[in-house]
Order: C-alpha cells, then structure tokens, then sequence
C-alpha cells in the first residue's frame, strides 16, 4: 500500500494529468483562439505560416439552403469552426459517378462509404446548429482543400487513406515533446487517438519514431497494413519544428499543440491548434509531460532556433547516444540478405532499428535445426500476461527446471510473453561482416516479416531508413 | 435536531424537500470526487445531480428499469431510423416520446401483472428522460461506443451516490446537523485545488515509468 503511494506521488510528479492540465497549463489566450479554426488560420497567414486553403464557409442556415455544391472541387474536407478533438470533420475522396441522370448526388468518404447530398446537408445542419461546437451554440461549416500525402508517408507506412500528422505540444515557445499521429479504417482517416487513431512518439533529437500505442496500448505494427511504426525517420523535422514554434508564438500562446500535416507539394502545413491537447502522448513517449514542462519553465528563447537546440539538448532520448557510438562506415538499407549459421541459404531481413533484439521465425528456426527447442518450449504451454511479476516468476520456474534453456521475456501488443533465446552467427552477404548473437523465436503468429536484425545487433551499421536494400 | 429545521418543519416545509435540499450538496461534493479524483466519466455535474435526485423520487427498481429502458430504445430508434436520415433534434424527440409510452406499460405490468402500488412524482420520470438528451449528444459527438460507456458510468455513479445519501443514516445526519452540507462545499474547494493524477489516470499512466 504504501509501495503504490509512493509510486502514485512519483509518477504524478512526472505526468501530466487532466486536472493539472487545466488547471495549472491552459491558458485563456489560446483555449479562445483555438476555438474558432478561421481566427487561427486568419493570424497563421498573416505571419505567413502555410496552412491548407479554405475553399468556402457556409456561415448560417440561408446560406446553406442557397448552397451550389457544384461549386465544391471533387475532393474536400468539411470542418465545423468551433469543433473540438477532430470531431464533425469528413474527409471527401471525390464524387461518385452517377449510373443515371436521375440519381442523387454523392461523395466518397473514408472506408469506401458513400455520402448522398441529403447526408452531407444534415450533417452541415448538425454542424450550424452548433452539436459539434464547443458551446454548443451556433457554428460555422469550413470546406478545406484536402491535403494529400507526401511521398514519404506513402512509401515508410503505406497509408492509402487518411492524413497522418505531426502533434508537437509548445510549451513557452519550446518544443516538449512530439509524435506522429496515424489514422486507421477504426478512425475513419482522421488521426485523433481517441477516434481509434495511432500515436507513435518521436524523439525530439532526431525525428525518428520511437514508441506506437492505440486505444492507450502499445503496438508494433499498423493494425491495417502490418507495417512497423517504429524507426521512422519524419523528413524536414527541424521544420516543422521551426513551424509549431512560429505558430504558437503568433497565437501568443503558452501552451497548445501544434498539428502539422506534410503534404505531397507544399511540405509541412499547420492543421490545426489545440489549446488542450491529449495526455496518451505521454504513453506514446513513454515520458512524462509534467517534467518536460518543469524543465524549461524557468528558461527564455529569443528565436525559435535557439529553442530547437535547447530542446533536442534536454529531451533527445536514447536513440541518439547510440547513434552517437556508431563509426559508421556502413549503411544498410530497410532491408538486406544474410546467410545464418552454416546454412547456404540467403535469407532476406528487415532492418529494423526500433526492435532491440534480433529475431527469427519458428519456420527458419526448424530449418536451422531447432525444430526440438520448439517442441519442448510448447509444451510450457506458457499464455500472454499482463502481469509483470508472473512472467518473470514462470520464467524462472522453468529454467530451474531446465537449466540448458535460455529463455526472454518479450513485450508485444497483447501483452508479455516468454520465448526462447538461441546464439546465431549471422552473416551479412552484401556487407560481408558477421555477427555472433543471440536472437529470440518469433511466435507463429501472423508477423509479416520472418527475419528481422534490431538494434543491438547493427552497432556497427548506419541505417538508412529511405533505402530499401 | 436543530433549531432551524424545526422552525422550518413546523412552517408546514415537509421534511423530503428539506432533506432533498440538504442532499444537494453532499450529492455534488460525491460526484465531484469521483470525476476529478476517481477519474469517473459522467454527463456533466448538473444532470447526475438530478439524476441522482430522480432516483431518490422513483426509488431504485425504477430508476434503474427506465435507465435500461432509454438505452435500449435509443439503440432501437438509432436502428430503424437508420435510413430515413433524420437530424439530430428529431431522433432525440423519438427516443424520448418512446421511452417515455413504454414507462406507462411498465406501470400498466407492475400494477396489474405483480400488483404494486408506484406513487411516483412524475417529474422524476421526467428528468431521467433529460438523460436520453444527454445520450444522444455524447453519441453523436463522440461515437456510439464512447456514449454507451459515459452513459452507464453516469447512471452507476449516480446509483453510488443514491446509496449514500438516501439512507436513515444520512437522513437523519443531515437534519440534525444542516451544517454538514455546508462542509461539503468546503471539500468542493479542496477537489477544485486538486492537480496530481486521477486515480484512473494514475492506472493508465503507469506503465510509462517501468521500462
């Protein structure tokens, strides 16, 4: 009991919490600009900060009954003003065709859903009547030019759909922490995390990903695509960086987060400021806000390159000391083929610098000739826990029954597990450099790569996240 | 029992709406605790404080039968009116008008079926329809899913908060000593100055640290 007390001090000590949020951080200036979207955007233009280009407004219920929607470009996005959290925005893909003359008119909307113009009129209704304001009084309907992707998010996570983007939270003109938000088909293209959208932590040093959560649980893979989250290199960071610094200051604001989104030919575009951003970047950054906030509340910027350096200083994460202790020499792509102990066979791996060990299939691992390690491990029979203790307990319970065996406890997204370690020697074909390690047995689950070099095992490398080979 | 509470009594105030009045604040400073503190998601303070009043009034077996009864009518009515594309304002009024004929069966099967006597004020039934309101708006606002949830952890914390007060106990409390509501209000400052975690936030939060 008094174990959890201290735990409870500690860690409200170092997180941000609802109650602390609102009560110690959210300041008036900003909570009464961030909500109206187009007083925002009207300031963000004026100090020449890009955002994405209103096509039309729709103010009150005359104006809509006189809307041509003819007007509108094949594909857009609907906003109310005085939204809150993402909520009453619809992402239009482009119209769909019609089969006859007579039919009504309709749009494409995420997951493939079809919106008639009598379910876009109710919907702009909803939004003037104020149900999505955050005074629930009267709003106004905002049509966006939708933004389309930038290569690079195509390509590192291949989204099809929705619109990724960058939060960054400022805090007295300082970057505190950052991450990038990804929309799944359970978000409908949005990437707010509580519509079922991923947020994965990026560490502020170098813009790489670090740490992907969903619904507050951490993942490995985009649940749609399998792709890893981790790792990711965000290109122009210092921008848009430089970017959410700019914002807040010309909102004056102390404290917001800034959303960026990076699009295919204008680069990073301010999306939106929140005034109460969510606190599940914590868990994504596996880092406490509370702190962050605490370390720079005493400091003063004079220029937002002067904060950007400051920042990458207090808040880098581990990622850069390890970079730091690489010779470099060698870049390997996202991929590259290795042959495994004696075995002729080349194999093709994943690079993958957000995993820290190295790990293979069961399939290759019974071609290596551990197909008995395999068969006596199931017979633990051992279930995924969430339980911390217990893992460790049953662990070791076997290995006092089994002392031959090595065995690690692996954390995934369903929780923690037990697997069994072997030593390899792994020989990189292309690179010709060899590697004695240890390297985990994946679970026959659905994982979409059987091969994959982490972390511990590339010290001698540099990596290339925008190289595939 | 104190003096004013006599001198009120004795003015032809009836007791029940005296208690209902000193309930007020307790109710308030209970309900407070649990969101800010405890980290409970509720409708806002003012409908689970009446919400808990409407309890107090219809008593818990019908409380509780109309709470399910909108829950389950919302889903219907969002079911079946589907696609007839009807705004916000117009599906509320189908979800109350039904809710509100079914309670009328409910009272026809429990007096004829299991012949109970239910004098109930009928402003309570009333109120607890507000909550069909509320429903809808978190729905619509923040998804089906998001709604159910705030919607039953507003009724069980205004259960909770029912079970405390409405008792000989409390009841008794509060009219000897009126003071105690007063106290509450003191609290009320003290939650309000309140900024480390949320119990529940605490639980969310905590993996972050391990590592």
């Amino acid at each position: 009991m008094i174990k959890l007390l201290d735990e409870y001090k500690k860690l409200s000590a170092t997180t941000l919490g609802i109650n602390d949020r609102n009560l110690n951080y959210i300041d008036k200036n900003s909570i009464n600009l961030s909500n109206s979207k187009i007083r925002i955007k009207k300031i963000l233009n004026k100090n020449n900060i890009p955002t994405p280009k209103t096509i039309t407004l729709i103010k009150n219920l005359k104006e809509l009954e006189d809307f041509d929607f003819n007007l509108l470009p094949n594909s857009f996005v609907i906003k109310p003003n005085k939204g809150l959290g993402g909520e009453g925005i619809i992402i239009i893909y482009g119209r769909k065709k019609k089969r006859k003359e007579t039919e009504e008119d309709a749009w494409i909307a995420p997951n493939k859903q079809i919106l008639t113009k009598t379910d876009l009129k109710i919907h702009l209704l909803n939004i003037i009547n104020g149900y999505y304001s955050i005074n629930k009084k009267q709003d106004i309907v905002i049509f966006e030019e939708r933004i389309i992707n930038s290569q690079f998010l195509k390509e590192s996570l291949f989204i099809k759909e929705g619109l990724p983007d960058i939060r960054v939270i400022i805090f007295k003109n300082f970057p505190i922490m950052a991450e990038l938000r990804i929309p799944t088909i359970e978000s409908k293209g949005k990437s707010n995390l509580h519509s079922g959208g991923i947020g994965v932590g990026i560490d502020i040093a170098l813009g790489i990903t670090t740490n992907a959560i969903m619904k507050d649980s951490y993942i490995e893979t985009h649940p749609d695509t399998e792709e890893r989250l981790s790792g990711i290199t965000i290109p122009q960071w210092n921008k848009i960086l430089n970017l959410s610094i700019q914002s807040s200051m010309a909102i004056k604001s102390k404290f917001s987060g800034i959303d960026i989104a990076l699009d295919k030919d204008k680069g990073p575009l301010v999306m939106e400021i929140n005034a109460r951003p969510g606190l599940a970047i914590q868990i994504a950054n596996k880092s406490g806000l509370k702190e962050r906030l605490e370390a720079v509340s005493k400091l003063k910027i004079k220029n937002p390159e002067s904060a950007i350096i400051v920042s990458k200083e207090i808040f880098g994460g581990e990622i850069e000391e390890e970079i730091e202790e690489i010779t470099g020499k060698i870049i390997l792509g996202r991929f590259t083929k290795i042959k495994i102990n004696d075995d002729s066979e080349i194999y093709k791996a994943k690079i993958d610098t957000g995993a820290y060990v190295t790990s293979i299939s069961q399939d290759i691992a019974e071609k290596l000739g551990f197909k008995y390690l395999i068969e006596q491990f199931d017979k633990f029979g051992i279930q995924i826990t969430n339980n911390i203790g217990a893992i460790y307990d049953t662990r070791d319970n076997i290995l006092k029954e089994n002392p031959g065996l090595n065995l690690t406890v692996v954390k995934s997204a369903n929780g923690m597990t037990i697997r069994p370690v072997i030593n390899l020697s792994i020989h990189f074909v292309e690179e010709e450099i060899s590697v004695e390690t240890k390297a985990t047995i994946t679970s026959r689950s659905h994982m979409k790569h059987e091969l994959i070099i982490g972390r511990r095992d590339l010290k001698n490398f540099l990596v290339d996240v925008t190289r595939n080979t | 029992m104190n003096e004013m509470t006599i001198f009120l009594l004795r003015n032809g105030i009836q007791e029940h709406t005296l208690f209902i009045l000193l309930a007020v604040p307790i109710a308030a400073t209970i309900i407070l605790f649990a969101r800010d503190i405890i980290g409970i998601q509720s409708f806002n303070l003012y409908t689970t404080v009446i919400a808990v009043l409407a309890f107090a009034s219809t008593g818990l077996f019908l409380g509780i039968t109309i709470t399910i009864l909108i829950l389950i009518f919302d889903y219907i009515v969002r079911y079946f009116i589907k696609d007839l594309k009807l705004h916000y304002a117009s599906k509320v009024a189908i979800v109350i008008s039904i809710v509100a004929l079914s309670i009328i069966l409910s009272l026809y099967i429990s007096h004829s079926a299991f012949n109970l006597n239910t004098h109930i004020s009928v402003y309570s039934m009333l109120i607890l329809l507000l909550l069909a309101d509320s429903l809808s708006f978190t729905k619509i606002n923040k998804g089906n899913s998001k709604g159910n949830t705030v919607y039953l952890e507003t009724i069980i914390l205004a259960l909770v908060t029912f079970i405390v007060i409405d008792n000989s106990i409390t009841h008794m409390l509060l009219l000897k000593y009126p003071y105690i509501s007063v106290l509450a209000i003191l609290i009320d400052i003290y939650i309000g100055k309140f900024s480390a975690l949320r119990l529940r936030e605490f639980y969310r939060f905590r993996n972050i640290s391990k590592e």
